[in-house]
Formats: structure tokens, C-alpha cells, sequence
């Protein structure tokens, strides 16, 4: 156990120790909480650093194992890996929720919950740091799971809104979804294995002694995992709801650390998933897919968090969409980038919703001159995410447009460009509409700039935003692509000029639009919704995915309703995924069986018991083969 | 004719359907518990007769016998008590009528 | 003979004889009785965690191994904590306290001599002493309708399945001609099994699947818990249960381990149609009691994916989970009672704005409710985890997969009851609850032992296996 494991699993467990100094102690002195659960994080930040520090001097693996049980001749672990990716992915956390735990002070001011909610950050940032140090399976899984339950009760913060308790139980059991996968492949990666460490596991793997087809079904089904975390296509649904939660939560945990979990899985099982062409394929589209899905949706939405949370889930697409053609660095350079200036998104969204109240676009306008410090910030970000020259979104952006042309997957390459044209199309309409032209509402003009402790972050946020990109200039001797790559080779990576130019015009392109649209009023934004067509409806309205699954939910529970009668009085709202119909359903029907009656309880236990005879005098020979066994 | 193994297999599977039929069928509550003991004394005649037939050296089956007797026996009064309970208080002895609980 | 193996037994009976004498000696504050009652149990408890015994006695129909002694302990464990919940919410009149108490002791015996029988007839006689002493605890509101009904349902049913297990135990013995457990065994693996006996292998098992609730033999669990008395409800979930668990593992696992081509079949269909049924019904109750009743159910199903599992393997992780799911159980029921002593139902609907009254309450149920689930870091995950892994040893793919994706659908119906607790809010204002500080105890010890379990599995999950472990090499 060498210092290096020694500082993170400290780093690690500082924000526990915050949650339980709160719960225990604090939870009457709301500024003590605050600082109690700050101090902590700052201490793991501290720690992170020293990390990022010994990395960068001397790249290289430590791992740690303490036992934790033995399942047969199984050992089960808990372990600390520090490597490049741990490195930077602690960094990211702590900074990020440090930030975001300052900004909240002002924030949360004269919340109920204070203390609750900077008790539940603690305990999410634990969770969050746990998934990063893991060395194992087993241990990720249930740091994920934490982290799901984390992002539950955070949703869920104003329980009595029930809208945000709703969206945190549609978080929550869409999550559990893609779990369920995730646990399925580990499950059955780990039993060939015999293993769950992931060293172990991927040199396991690397041997070839599991059948391609069996490894590409064990992949996709880790993937699972990934997509329900990280928003992708199709259960992207629970994170434009998830931001029923307040702002800050949305900052750090639904577009800066969380969601990104899920790509940061995928890159720490990277030498699995690079042994299945196959799945790799299939993650790369999927990324792709959700990048253009996701930026096409929030080209029309109205509501500030939501066209955010939409661009998170495009840009969480892009970063996957990497990783599937096997840009390894590019797609976890973009989460590094991404976390800052998305952070740095959301929190002056919150900065404004604090100043004017509202969600609506359209009742802002004119904010720039009433809150300098946010717009200035913010259109920082905004330029970091259209990826213009030389903020840090150009340079990760860049990679991944080279990553997907260098894979020769043209298709994809031009599904990333159109997405950065709308992305920054979008933003700016964004930054627009809220900032600049005239105040348009009442709540405009009563706006004013968030106190200090919201208004510092913001400026260290932008401060990242313009130079985090420069450790990713391409052609450095020491640049973050081969400091981070881990595998045999290092990455090549040269400066794409065409590329780089492309880019560049689609992003300008995509922002002159914007000005030209929203702001010089030269092309009537009513002309374009006409000219676009039934295009515009679909946007609009997110492609109707939510009424699509509402609709198979309720049409057709409606439809087998006035077929069996029976079945009339159970249309019950809330019902929110097909699961839960099929569920109540079946439910019901076989709730029946219990009359309450004794004799009919007889009768199904003498009717099993015959039943359960006559059919292994039917399947005898055999049975057991039959059934799988060995 | 002797009366064999079989003889007594064949009686006791009898009388073992007879109790299902019975406990299926009646609707009286003591009736039902009546129909159960034809159950035991099914496995009874079983156990005694395979003793007796094929491990004729020890008692095993018969030890077995007297216990299922002494247990059924002190069900039967659990049951009556129960069964009295109820009816004293609700004046119901059928059992398709004591389903308060369902679902 | 070596009486010493049995001196749990025999301490047991002592318990209950002075249970019955300072019944007849006390006249007025029969709260003696339950606290003398609790001490003595918890005591013996104590006592068999601490003197672990190894040996065979009675002509080798009686033994003292590993997983004796651990049944035992969980079984004790239910006793002990169903009494503390009993203390304080039961309602029976004074004059009944006595029984009350001593047919709690009578039970425990009874599963005591189950998990430790190694021939039929004791089995039987074991069983049947801890059936019908439950039963009359399940009837003991006798002022209350539905008590009386849970305990007839359990009679009738109880009886019928016994007819049924009989049955099966005397086609074995036909064909084995012989009731002691060893020579079965010796009989099973020297050669081919006939129709008669593989019919009565599977009479048996049904007849055994009565104390699991396992499908079709469940039917009897949700009467029977939401009529009888919490404390009783919450002691017949784990304790019957895990004693039913046991009586399995040492025919099924061990006795006709040979003839697994019989049982694992059946037994993996049924898993499957105990999980999905016990899921599937639990979603649309409006009784939180019947609610945790069909999720037992369910349970009871996870319990069986991990008993076809591998063997050692199997029983340790069928073990461990019966530890965890003891523990989960029990603080569940435990919030039901205080509710329930407070507001007098267990209706679903009068838990909105639990949380915002009794927020310790509602946390506590949360936890066992999301332990029952199967979330991380509880020790229902774990529980659950090592169950799954114990099928998927064996190669059970198949199993796994609706296994898990039936623990992602349990988690539907749990959530809903949390929103019930959080969100709704109660439409009359209702006074403070009153939470008896037993029971406050209970519920924290339960908190802590759930998470310890959760937390940090490796010890023992280490004893589990060395049980299993020990089951098969510790034979006479």
C-alpha cells in the first residue's frame, strides 16, 4: 500500500465522513453543515491534486485489495485503482462538487433541507469518488447503485412537488433497467472469470477463452449499464425530468460526474470492450444517434434547464460515440472538458432562475446588463461547447471528429458535424434569448446578480472552460493522449487542419444562424418553424418518445380495457413505463386466485401438485439437460 | 384370497382420493377437517402396510403411525377450538363464507 | 448418550415450563411473564452462539452440526425479536399472556428438533409441533375476525399439505425401508430410483414447500399474515421459514442429492412461478401486511434460485440470505407494528405523510424495504447477489436473468410504497406517534445489523460456507 492508494482512499472517504458529521451532528446549524460538508470536499480536492500531481510525474497503475468475502474459491475485494483515468476522473469530481457545494451556500439559502441537502451531496460525492477508485466489479456496481440512489433522493429533494418526486421515481426505476443488464454482465463475466478484478478479468478476457459471441452478449449488456446512467438513446427519458431537482444537483450530478459514469465505465473496461468489434459497433452508433437525437431536441425547447439537459445528453452521446471507434483519450478528453463548461452551464442557469425566477426563455431577455458576471461566464461556455478556437471544447471536439474519420466511419463523422452545427445553434439561441434584445417580462426587469459565493464559481468554472483544452493540444510530446492511454501503443495523434477548419465554420455557421434568427431578426424564427415543417413538431416535442411509451402504456392498456371489462377501474395514472403495465396487469388478473376461499386455496395446491407431477412424468428423460444444467 | 401389498396401496390411494375429493367438495369447515383426517389415515394404512410387507424386522412404519395419530388428533381439537371461535362469533360454519381476507 | 447435544433442547423446554409455572404463579402483572420470557430466550441464544456442538445422538436420528447451530441461532434470533416486538403490541388479555409466551417458546422447539432431525418420523413430529403451536399463535386475537380466520386458513391448509407430505414420506420409506435420513441416502446412491419413490420425492417436496410459501403451496401466506398478530406474522416469515429452508436442504441437498434430476427441475419451475407471482400480486395490494406477505413470497423464490445452485455454494448462500433476510424481515414488521398499535391499521393508505411525522419511522422502513429490494450497500444485495451466483455456478443462465430482472420489477411496488410515505400527505392531521423505546431499540439494532451484514459480508459468508461445508463432511 503505497502513498498513492493512501491519498485516495482518504480522498475517497472524506465526503463520508461529512455526510455522517452532518447527519449525526450538524443538521440544526444549516451554515455549519454547509461547511463541515465543503471543508470535507475540499480536503478530498486537496488530496485529488496530489494525485493528479504524482500521476503526471510518473504515470502508472497502482492497485490496492483489501478481502472482503469469498464466494467459493471466488475473492472478492474491496480495491483502490489509481491510474491516469482515476486521476483526472478525481479531480474532475471533487473540483466540480466543491465548486458546486460554494455555489449552493448561496443557492439553497433559507431552504428547510439546508442541512439535508449538503448531507445527501456528501454521501453522492462518496459514491461518486467510490465508482471512480474502484478495482473491481463488484465494488463499481455497488458504488453505482449508491450513486443511483443518490440522484433519487436528490430528484426527489422537494418531495412535495410532484413533479420532482415523479421524476425521481422514473430516474430511479429507468435506471434500475439498465442496472439490471449491467449486473447480468457482471455476473456472467465474473463466473468465467472466476474473478471480478478488472486487471484480472481483462487479462481473462484477452486470452480468448470466452466465445466471441458470449463476450459480445456480456459487453452489450455491461453497456446496459452505461446507457442507463449516461442518458443514451433509448433510455435517455429520466434526464430532461431529472431536472425537477435544484440546479446545483442538475450541475454536478446530472451533467458533470454522474452521467458521466457511465462513460467513465466504459473507458475503465475499455480492454474488454475493444475484444468485441461487434459491441464496439453498436456503442459507437448509439453514441452517435443520441448526439444528433438529443440536439435536435433541444433546438426548440423553451425551458433553459431542459435545452441544457438535452445538450448534456447529446454531448454524453459524443463522448460514447468516442469511446465505440476506439477514441479511448478523445471521448474521456471530452468528458474532462465537458464537465467544466456543462458545470459551469448549469450553474448560471440557476444563477438566472435565482435572479428572475422562471424556467422560460421567453420571460427572460436583456439579462446581460442586470447580471455581468453570469452572461460573460456563460457565453464562455457557450463558445466552449460550439467548440470554438481556442476554448478547451474545441480541442476535445476536434479529437473525436478526428477519432471517428480516422475509424472510417463516415456516417458517423457527419452525424457528429451536423450535431455541432446544432449545438451551436442552439446555445446561442440560448444565450440570446436569455441575455441579450430586450427584457421581456416582469421578472426580467426585477433581476439582479447573484450574491458572491454563486458568481466566483461561475468565474473559475469560465477560467476552466478556456484553458482546460490546452492539455489536450495535439502533437505535444507530453499531451494528455499519451499520458492517458494506457494500453500497449500510445495514441497517435496529429493536428487534423481540415478537420479542425470544418469544424470551426459548422460552429460559426451554427452561431451566425443563431444571431441572425434571434437576434438581427433577418430570417423570422416563425418562418423557420413553417419552413421546417412537421420537423419543428417533432422537435418540439422531444420526437414524442415520453407519449410513445405512454401511449403503448395507456392506448393499448385503454383498448384491452374495453375488451375485458374487468378491467375498467384499474387504469391507474402514473404508470409510467411498459413494465409497470404488463406487471400491474398480470398482477391483477392473477390476484384473482386469491378468493379468500380455503377450498379454492386447496385446489391450487392439490392442482399444483398434479400439475407439478404430470408434467416430470412428461419431461422426465432428461430434464435437467434440458433445462441448461451441468 | 390372500390380500396383498397391493390390496392395501390401492385402499389407501382410495381413501386418499376420497379425502381430496372431500376436502375440495364440502363446505362445511368440519367436514373439510373430517376429509383431511381421511388424508392421514391414508398415509396410515400406507405406513402400516409397508411395514408390515416390507420391513417386516422393525416397527418403524407403525412408531411413524401411532405419532401421525397423536398429531392428527391434537389438530382436530386446534381445529374444533378455531372453527367454535369463529362461529360463536360470527354464527358461520361454512367455509366459502369465512373470506374476510382476499386479494 | 450424549445428552449435552440436545442440553439447547433441553434448556428450551426448561424455559417453557417456567413460562407455564410463573403463569400459574403470577395473578396480576403478567408483563413479568414476557420480560422473564425475553431474558431467558435471549439468553439461550446467547448460550448456543457461544457453544457450538458437533455430534450425533439417538440412533443417529438427532444431530448437532454447523447448520444446526446456525438455524438454531437464526431461529432464536426470530424468537428473540418477535418477543420484543410482542411486549409491547400484542393484545391479548392478561390471562392468555402465559400461552402466548410459551407457544413462542413451543414453536422455537419445535423448528429447534426440524433443523436437527436426521430421520422422518422426528422430522414430522418436529414439524408438526412448531406448525400447530404457530397456528394457535396466528388465532390468539381472538376478539378479532381475522385473526380467527388466519389461524382456520393456516389449520386447513397446514393439515392438508401435511396429508400431502405424508403421503410422500411413506412411498419413501416404502422404497428406501428405512426412516433414517443416512440410509436413504446410502439407498439413493446405490442405485435407480422407481416411480414410487420419485413420486413420493416430489409429494415431499410440495409438502415442504408449504413452510417456504412456495408456489402452489403459498397460498395460505397473505391471510395468514394480515390476520394474525404482527409479531406472529413477522416470526412465521422468518423463522418457519428459514426451519422449512433447513428440513429442505437436509432431504433435498443431502438425502436425494443423487436424485437431483427429480427435484432441480420442478424446483427451478417453481422458483421462477414463486418469484413472478409473488411480484406480480404484491403490486396491486392495498395492505402494506399483505404486501410484505407476497413479497416473502417472492423471496422465498430467491431463496430457491440459490438452492438448485451449485452445492456448497448453494446452502451457503440459501444460509446467508436466510441470515439477512431475518434481519430485513424483522425491522420491516416491527414499523408495521408501531403503526399499526398507533393508527390501528396497515392499510397502505394511512402511511401518507409518514415521513413527515415519524420521519424515523419512514426511514426505517425504507431501508428494509429497499434491503428486500436488493440495493447496495444492504444486506439484501448481497444476500441476493451471492444467491445468484450460486445458480449461475451451476450454469443456470437462464434462471439468473429472470431472477434479476424479477428484482428490478420488486422494486417497482416498493417504490410505491415510499411514495405513499413521502410524498402523499395524510388528509387529517394526525397526532405524534407513541414509539416504545423496546421497539425503537429493536429498530435501530436492526438498522445497524443490516448494514453491518451489508457492509462487510466476508465473516460470514466464511461461516456459512464452512457450515455447508460442514454439512457434508460431518456424517457419522
Amino acid at each position: 500500500m503505497d502513498n498513492m492508494i493512501i491519498t485516495g482512499m482518504l480522498a475517497a472517504v472524506m465526503p463520508l465522513l461529512g455526510f455522517l458529521i452532518i447527519q449525526a451532528f450538524t443538521k440544526k446549524h444549516h451554515m455549519l453543515s454547509a461547511y463541515v460538508s465543503i471543508a470535507m470536499i475540499a480536503a478530498s480536492f486537496t488530496m485529488a491534486v496530489l494525485i493528479l500531481l504524482g500521476q503526471l510525474k510518473t504515470p502508472g497503475m497502482h492497485n490496492y485489495s483489501l478481502p472482503w468475502m469469498h464466494i467459493g474459491s471466488v475473492e472478492m475485494n474491496i480495491g483502490f485503482m489509481i491510474n491516469q483515468l482515476t486521476s483526472v476522473m478525481l479531480v474532475i469530481v471533487t473540483f466540480v462538487s466543491m465548486l458546486v457545494q460554494i455555489y449552493s451556500i448561496g443557492y439553497m439559502h433559507g431552504d428547510d433541507g439546508f442541512s439535508k441537502f449538503f448531507s445527501f451531496i456528501s454521501l453522492f460525492s462518496f459514491s461518486m469518488l467510490g465508482v471512480v477508485v474502484s478495482n473491481n466489479l463488484m465494488q463499481i456496481y455497488i458504488f453505482w447503485e449508491l450513486v443511483g440512489l443518490c440522484s433519487y433522493l436528490l430528484i426527489g429533494f422537494w418531495y412535495t412537488k410532484p413533479e420532482a418526486s415523479d421524476a425521481a421515481k422514473k430516474a430511479f426505476v429507468v435506471n434500475r433497467v439498465g442496472d439490471f443488464g449491467f449486473l447480468l454482465g457482471i455476473i456472467f463475466l465474473s463466473t468465467k472469470a472466476g474473478t471480478f478484478d478488472f486487471i484480472a478479468v481483462e487479462e481473462y478476457v484477452k486470452s480468448g477463452a470466452i466465445d466471441p459471441n458470449y463476450l459480445t452478449v456480456i459487453v452489450l449488456l455491461l453497456f446496459c449499464g452505461a446507457l442507463g446512467k449516461s442518458a443514451q438513446f433509448p433510455m435517455h427519458v429520466w434526464l430532461p425530468d431529472a431536472m425537477e431537482g435544484p440546479t446545483p444537483v442538475s450541475a454536478l450530478i446530472h451533467a458533470a460526474t454522474m452521467v458521466a459514469a457511465g462513460v467513465f465505465m466504459v473507458a475503465r473496461l475499455f480492454g474488454i470492450f475493444v475484444l468485441s468489434p461487434g459491441a464496439m459497433l453498436v456503442v459507437a452508433y448509439i453514441g452517435g444517434f443520441t448526439a444528433i437525437f438529443a440536439a435536435s431536441i433541444a433546438l426548440t425547447q423553451d425551458d433553459i434547464k431542459r435545452v441544457l439537459a438535452y445538450s448534456t445528453v447529446s454531448q454524453l452521446g459524443y463522448m460514447v460515440m468516442a469511446l465505440g471507434v476506439g477514441g479511448y483519450t478523445a471521448g474521456m478528453f471530452h468528458l474532462t472538458t465537458h464537465a467544466f463548461f456543462k458545470a459551469l452551464l448549469f450553474l448560471g442557469a440557476g444563477s438566472v432562475i435565482h435572479g428572475v425566477h422562471t424556467n422560460n426563455i421567453w420571460d427572460m431577455g436583456g439579462l446581460h446588463k442586470k447580471m455581468p458576471v453570469t452572461s460573460v461566464t456563460f457565453l464562455i461556455a457557450a463558445l466552449a461547447i460550439s467548440g470554438i478556437f481556442p476554448l478547451a471544447g474545441f480541442w476535445s471536439k476536434d479529437e473525436i471528429l478526428v477519432a471517428t474519420r480516422e475509424a472510417g466511419m463516415p456516417l458517423l463523422y457527419y452525424t457528429a458535424l451536423i450535431t455541432a452545427f446544432m449545438t451551436a445553434f442552439y446555445m446561442f439561441r440560448l444565450y440570446i434569448v436569455t441575455f441579450l434584445g430586450k427584457e421581456k417580462g416582469e421578472a426580467s426587469r426585477r433581476a439582479h446578480e447573484s450574491p458572491l459565493n454563486m458568481t466566483v464559481p461561475l468565474m473559475i468554472l469560465a477560467l476552466m472552460s478556456v484553458v482546460a483544452g490546452f492539455a489536450g493540444v495535439p502533437g505535444q510530446e507530453n499531451s494528455i493522449y499519451n499520458w492517458l492511454y494506457h494500453g500497449e501503443h500510445p495514441h497517435e495523434t496529429h493536428f487534423n487542419m481540415p478537420v479542425a477548419i470544418t469544424s470551426t465554420v459548422v460552429a460559426v455557421t451554427g452561431i451566425l444562424l443563431a444571431f441572425a434568427v434571434y437576434f438581427f431578426n433577418w430570417i423570422k424564427a416563425e418562418n423557420l418553424k413553417k419552413a421546417s415543417g412537421p420537423l419543428y413538431a417533432l422537435s418540439k416535442n422531444k420526437f414524442y418518445i415520453d407519449e410513445i411509451y405512454l401511449f403503448l402504456i395507456k392506448r393499448c392498456f385503454f383498448t384491452i380495457a374495453e375488451a375485458v371489462k374487468w378491467f375498467d377501474k384499474q387504469v391507474v395514472d402514473g404508470v409510467v413505463n411498459m413494465a409497470a403495465f404488463v406487471m400491474r396487469w398480470s398482477g391483477r388478473a392473477l390476484r384473482n386466485t386469491m378468493t379468500g376461499r380455503v377450498q379454492d386455496y386447496a385446489l391450487v395446491i392439490f392442482g399444483g401438485a398434479v400439475a407439478a407431477i404430470v408434467a416430470f412424468a412428461i419431461y422426465n428423460p432428461a430434464a435437467l439437460q434440458l433445462l441448461g444444467g451441468r | 384370497m390372500t390380500i396383498t401389498l397391493t390390496h392395501y396401496v390401492v385402499l389407501s390411494a382410495v381413501l386418499f382420493g376420497i379425502g381430496v375429493f372431500g376436502a375440495l367438495t364440502r363446505r362445511n369447515a368440519i367436514g373439510i377437517m373430517m376429509s383431511i383426517e381421511l388424508i392421514f389415515n391414508a398415509a396410515n394404512i400406507n405406513m402400516v402396510a409397508f411395514s408390515r410387507f416390507i420391513t417386516p424386522e422393525t416397527a418403524a412404519g407403525e412408531l411413524f403411525t401411532m405419532f401421525i395419530i397423536a398429531v392428527a388428533a391434537a389438530e382436530s381439537v386446534l381445529g374444533l377450538a378455531i372453527i367454535l371461535a369463529i362461529y360463536r362469533k360470527r354464527q358461520v360454519l361454512n367455509a366459502d363464507q369465512m373470506d374476510l381476507m382476499k386479494w | 448418550m450424549n445428552l449435552k447435544l440436545l442440553s439447547d433442547e433441553l434448556m428450551l423446554t426448561g424455559i417453557i415450563t417456567a413460562v407455564l409455572l410463573l403463569d400459574f404463579i403470577i395473578k396480576d402483572k403478567k408483563q413479568i411473564i414476557a420480560y422473564t420470557f425475553l431474558a431467558l430466550i435471549a439468553g439461550l441464544t446467547l448460550f448456543i452462539g457461544l457453544h457450538r456442538q458437533q455430534g450425533v445422538v439417538l440412533n443417529g436420528s438427532f444431530i448437532y452440526d454447523g447448520i444446526s447451530w446456525f438455524s438454531k441461532l437464526i431461529i432464536m434470533l426470530g424468537a428473540v425479536l418477535a418477543t420484543v416486538m410482542s411486549l409491547e403490541t400484542i393484545k391479548v388479555k392478561p390471562k392468555y399472556t402465559g400461552a402466548y409466551y410459551a407457544l413462542m417458546g413451543t414453536s422455537a422447539l419445535g423448528m429447534m428438533f426440524l433443523v436437527s432431525s436426521k430421520e422422518l418420523v422426528t422430522l414430522y413430529v418436529a414439524l408438526e409441533l412448531a406448525t400447530i403451536s404457530l397456528i394457535v399463535l396466528s388465532a390468539m386475537h381472538k376478539h378479532d375476525d381475522l385473526s380467527l380466520e388466519a389461524g382456520m386458513k393456516y389449520l386447513l391448509l397446514g393439515a392438508l399439505s401435511s396429508g400431502i407430505l405424508l403421503y410422500g414420506l411413506s412411498l419413501v420409506y416404502a422404497s428406501a425401508k428405512t426412516t433414517y435420513l443416512d440410509r436413504i441416502m446410502a439407498v439413493v446412491s446405490s442405485g435407480a430410483a422407481g416411480p414410487a419413490f420419485i413420486l413420493g420425492i416430489i409429494l415431499v417436496l410440495l409438502g415442504v414447500g408449504f413452510k417456504l410459501s412456495m408456489v402452489p403451496m403459498h397460498v395460505w401466506t397473505p391471510d395468514v399474515y394480515q390476520g394474525a398478530p404482527t409479531p406472529v406474522a413477522a416470526y412465521i416469515s422468518v423463522a418457519s421459514k428459514a426451519a422449512g429452508f433447513i428440513f429442505a436442504i437436509r432431504l433435498f441437498q443431502y438425502t436425494f442429492l443423487k436424485l437431483d434430476y427429480v427435484w432441480v427441475p420442478i424446483l427451478m419451475v417453481l422458483a421462477v412461478l414463486t418469484m413472478m407471482i409473488g411480484n406480480l400480486v404484491a403490486i396491486s395490494q392495498k395492505n402494506l401486511k399483505r404486501l410484505l406477505a407476497y413479497s416473502t413470497i417472492s423471496q422465498a423464490g430467491y431463496i430457491l434460485v440459490g438452492f438448485v445452485g451449485a452445492s456448497v455454494i448453494g446452502i451457503s448462500s440459501v444460509l446467508f440470505y436466510l441470515f439477512a433476510y431475518t434481519l430485513t424481515n424483522i425491522l420491516a414488521f416491527t414499523v408495521l407494528a408501531v403503526v399499526a398499535k398507533n393508527t390501528g391499521s396497515d392499510e397502505l393508505a394511512d402511511y401518507s405523510g409518514l415521513a413527515r411525522r415519524e420521519p424515523f419511522l419512514a426511514v426505517s422502513l425504507m431501508l428494509a424495504l429497499l434491503s428486500l429490494a436488493g440495493i447496495p450497500p444492504l444486506a439484501g444485495f448481497v444476500g441476493k447477489f451471492y444467491l445468484f451466483y450460486a445458480a449461475m455456478e451451476k450454469g443456470y443462465v437462464w434462471l439468473v436473468i429472470i431472477a434479476a430482472l424479477n428484482s428490478t420489477l420488486s422494486l417497482y411496488y416498493y417504490l410505491l410504497v415510499l411514495r405513499q410515505m413521502y410524498i402523499y400527505d395524510s388528509a387529517v392531521e394526525m397526532p405524534k406517534m407513541k414509539i416504545p423505546v423496546s421497539l425503537r431499540i429493536l429498530i435501530i439494532v436492526c438498522i445497524i445489523a443490516i448494514l453491518a451484514v451489508g457492509i462487510m459480508p466476508g465473516w460470514f459468508i466464511d461461516t456459512t460456507t464452512e457450515i455447508a461445508q460442514n454439512m457434508f463432511t460431518y456424517t457419522k
